[in-house]
C-alpha cells in the first residue's frame, strides 16, 4: 500500500486558474506535495478550497495551468486521488453495510459486469481493518456516527489504492474523541507514504498536525510549515480582523496524539 | 378438495387467464426490483409522471394503426425521450426536480387526452381505451403483448443485475464515483431509460395510475424487513408476485377490477410489514430492558 518512489512529486498545481462567471475562482494556484504529507488548505469560506478539490478531481475543467498526479495527468491516473467530500453529500440512507461501502473502492477495478475477486474482497478487509471497522463490517451505514463514516469514507479511499486523499471538512459534525481518531488513522496513513490534502477551519487541529499549510483565498497567500504559515499577521490577510481568533490552544490534541510527528 | 382445485385452476381454462397470469407475474417481479432503486434514490414522482407522459405516444402509435403493440411502440420511446428531457431540464433550465416533472408530464398526459377526444369526434378508430390506459387491463393482453414483455423485463433485469454496483455507487456518493472515472452522469439516464421502460410495461397490468403501487409499494415494504440491497430486491419480488396473483384471482372471483385489487392487495402487504416491524422493535426494546 505505500506509494511508489518515483522522482515526480504525488501532486503538482502549476498556476492553476478557474473562472466562474466572469470572475476569477483560483488565481494562478501553484504548490506541491510530497509523498507521506498531510497538507492544510486553509482560507474563509468561498476562498476556492472545494474548486481546488475539484480541479485535482478532473470535476472542474481550469482555464490555464494544470495538476499532474505523479508527473502525469489526472486522466492517466484515475484512481491513485480519492475524494472524501463532506458527510451530507453522501446517501447514508441506502440499505448497505459498511462492507458494502469499502467495496465501493473497488468498483473500478472489478470492472464493468464483473464481480469481486479474492483480492477485492482482501483490500476491502484490509482497509477496513486499517481503519478500525472490520469489526462493524455488518453494521448498516445508517447505523453509524459522523466519525466512523468518516474513516469508512478513508477505508473506501484505501481499497480503491489510492494514495492521494482529499478530505473535504473531514471534522464537521465529528466529537472530539472521533477527532482524534481519525487524525491518528491520517498519521499512520501518512507513515505509509499516503498524501493527504484536507480543508478544515480547525486552525488548532491543523496546526497541531499538518506537515504543511497552504493558505488560501483565490491565490495562495503561503505555503509552509504550520508554525511559519499559520501566523497571526497572514491569518488576518486571510480572514480579516479577526483572522487570529481561531488559532486557540491545541495542547488538548497533543496530549493524545503523544508525539508522533 | 374440488372446491379448491376448481378455485385455483379453474381461471386458467381460458387463455386469456393464462396470459394475464403470466404478465402480472413477470410485472410483479421487474416492477418492485426496479422500484427498490426508486424507492432509495427518491424517484417516486418522476416514475408517476413518466407512467402519465407515455399517453401522447400510445395514442399517437394506436391511430398510426400499430394495434396490438401500441402500448410499448409509442410508450417506450416516449417516456425515454421524457425522461432524457426533464434530465436536460434539471441540469440546464436548473428547475427543481420536482417541478421539471409537474411541468413536463402534467402538459403530455394533457396532450394525450385531448389527442383521444379529437380523434374519437373525427371518427378516427382508437385502438385503445382511456379507462384500460388509466387503469390498467391485464386481461386483455395479447400474445405478442406477452413476449414484449417478457422481453423487455428481462432485458431490464439483466442490466439492472450487470450495473448494480455501479448504479449503487453512483447513487451512494456521486462525486466519489465520478472521480474514480464512472460516468455518473451516464448511468443516470441509462436509470430512467431503465425506468420508463418498466413504467411502460406495467401500464397493461395496473394503468397509469397504478403503476406507482406495483413500484413503490412492494419495494417500500421490503426495505421494511431486509438489511440489504439483494434482500431488499429478492423480497419485493416476493411481494410483487403475490400481489399479482391474488390480486388476479380475487378479481376473477368476486369480479373487480384487477389492477385496483393488486394495488391493495400490495398495500397490504405494506401495512402488515409495518405493524411487524412495530412489534419487533417493541420486543427488541423489552429485551434490552
Amino acid at each position: 500500500m505505500t506509494a511508489t518512489a518515483s522522482s515526480a512529486p504525488p501532486l503538482d498545481a502549476a498556476e492553476v486558474t478557474v473562472e466562474r462567471g466572469g470572475t476569477l475562482v483560483l488565481d494562478q494556484v501553484c504548490f506541491t506535495a510530497g509523498p507521506g504529507c498531510i497538507m492544510g488548505v486553509v482560507g474563509p469560506n468561498g476562498a476556492g478550497k472545494s474548486t481546488l478539490f475539484n480541479v485535482i478531481t478532473d470535476q472542474v475543467p481550469t482555464m490555464s495551468g494544470k495538476v499532474l498526479i505523479h508527473g502525469k495527468s489526472i486522466a492517466e491516473t484515475r484512481g491513485k486521488v480519492a475524494y472524501v467530500v463532506q458527510h451530507e453529500q453522501v446517501n447514508w440512507r441506502l440499505p448497505m453495510s459498511v462492507w458494502d461501502v469499502a467495496m465501493l473502492g473497488r468498483v473500478r477495478r472489478i470492472g464493468w459486469f464483473r464481480r469481486p475477486k479474492q483480492q477485492d474482497r482482501e483490500a476491502a478487509e484490509n482497509a477496513l481493518r486499517q481503519v478500525g471497522m472490520w469489526e462493524r463490517r455488518k453494521s448498516l451505514i445508517s447505523e453509524l456516527s459522523g466519525g466512523q463514516r468518516q474513516r469508512l469514507s478513508f477505508a473506501r479511499a484505501l481499497a480503491q489504492e489510492a494514495d492521494i486523499l482529499l478530505l473535504d471538512e473531514p471534522f464537521r459534525g465529528v466529537d472530539i474523541s472521533s477527532q482524534v481518531a481519525l487524525v491518528s488513522v491520517m498519521l499512520e496513513l501518512r507513515e505509509q507514504g499516503h498524501t493527504i490534502l484536507l480543508s478544515s477551519h480547525n486552525l488548532g487541529l491543523l496546526s497541531s498536525y499538518c506537515d504543511e499549510c497552504l493558505c488560501l483565498n483565490c491565490r495562495v497567500y503561503a505555503c509552509g510549515p504550520p508554525v511559519e504559515v499559520l501566523t497571526p499577521e497572514s491569518l488576518t490577510v486571510l480572514y480579516g480582523p479577526t483572522g487570529a481568533v481561531p488559532m486557540m490552544d491545541h495542547d488538548h490534541l497533543e496530549e493524545h496524539l503523544g508525539h508522533s510527528h | 378438495m374440488d372446491i379448491v382445485t376448481d378455485a385455483l385452476a379453474g381461471p386458467f381454462q381460458y387463455g386469456f387467464m393464462v396470459r394475464a397470469l403470466i404478465v402480472s407475474v413477470i410485472v410483479g417481479v421487474m416492477c418492485p426490483v426496479a422500484g427498490v432503486y426508486v424507492v432509495t434514490r427518491g424517484l417516486g414522482f418522476m416514475s408517476d409522471g413518466l407512467a402519465h407522459s407515455v399517453l401522447p405516444g400510445v395514442v399517437a402509435a394506436a391511430i398510426f394503426g400499430a394495434t396490438a403493440a401500441s402500448v410499448f411502440a409509442g410508450g417506450i420511446p416516449m417516456a425515454i425521450l421524457m425522461a432524457v428531457f426533464s434530465g436536460y431540464l434539471i441540469k440546464r433550465a436548473r428547475v427543481s426536480e420536482d417541478a421539471s416533472v409537474g411541468i413536463l408530464f402534467a402538459a403530455l398526459f394533457a396532450i394525450g387526452v385531448i389527442m383521444i377526444s379529437v380523434a374519437v369526434s373525427q371518427g378516427i378508430s382508437v385502438q385503445i381505451r382511456l379507462e384500460d390506459m388509466l387503469l390498467g387491463n391485464v386481461l386483455g393482453v395479447s400474445r405478442i403483448e406477452m413476449y414484449v414483455t417478457l422481453g423487455v423485463a428481462t432485458t431490464v433485469i439483466l442490466l439492472l443485475y450487470g450495473l448494480h454496483k455501479e448504479l449503487v455507487f453512483s447513487n451512494f456518493d456521486p462525486t466519489g464515483a465520478s472521480v474514480v472515472g464512472l460516468p455518473t452522469e451516464k448511468l443516470e439516464y441509462l436509470l430512467l431509460s431503465l425506468l420508463s421502460m418498466v413504467v411502460v410495461i406495467a401500464l397493461q397490468a395496473v394503468g397509469i395510475i397504478l403503476v406507482i403501487s406495483m413500484l413503490i409499494t412492494p419495494a417500500a415494504t421490503a426495505l421494511q424487513l431486509t438489511r440489504s440491497f439483494t434482500g431488499a430486491m429478492l423480497a419485493a419480488a416476493l411481494i410483487g408476485v403475490a400481489s399479482g396473483i391474488s390480486g388476479l384471482y380475487l378479481s376473477y372471483h368476486f369480479n373487480l377490477p384487477s389492477g385496483p385489487v393488486m394495488a391493495l392487495v400490495a398495500f397490504s402487504f405494506f401495512i402488515l410489514s409495518v405493524g411487524w416491524k412495530q412489534k419487533a422493535a417493541g420486543i427488541l426494546q423489552r429485551q434490552r430492558a
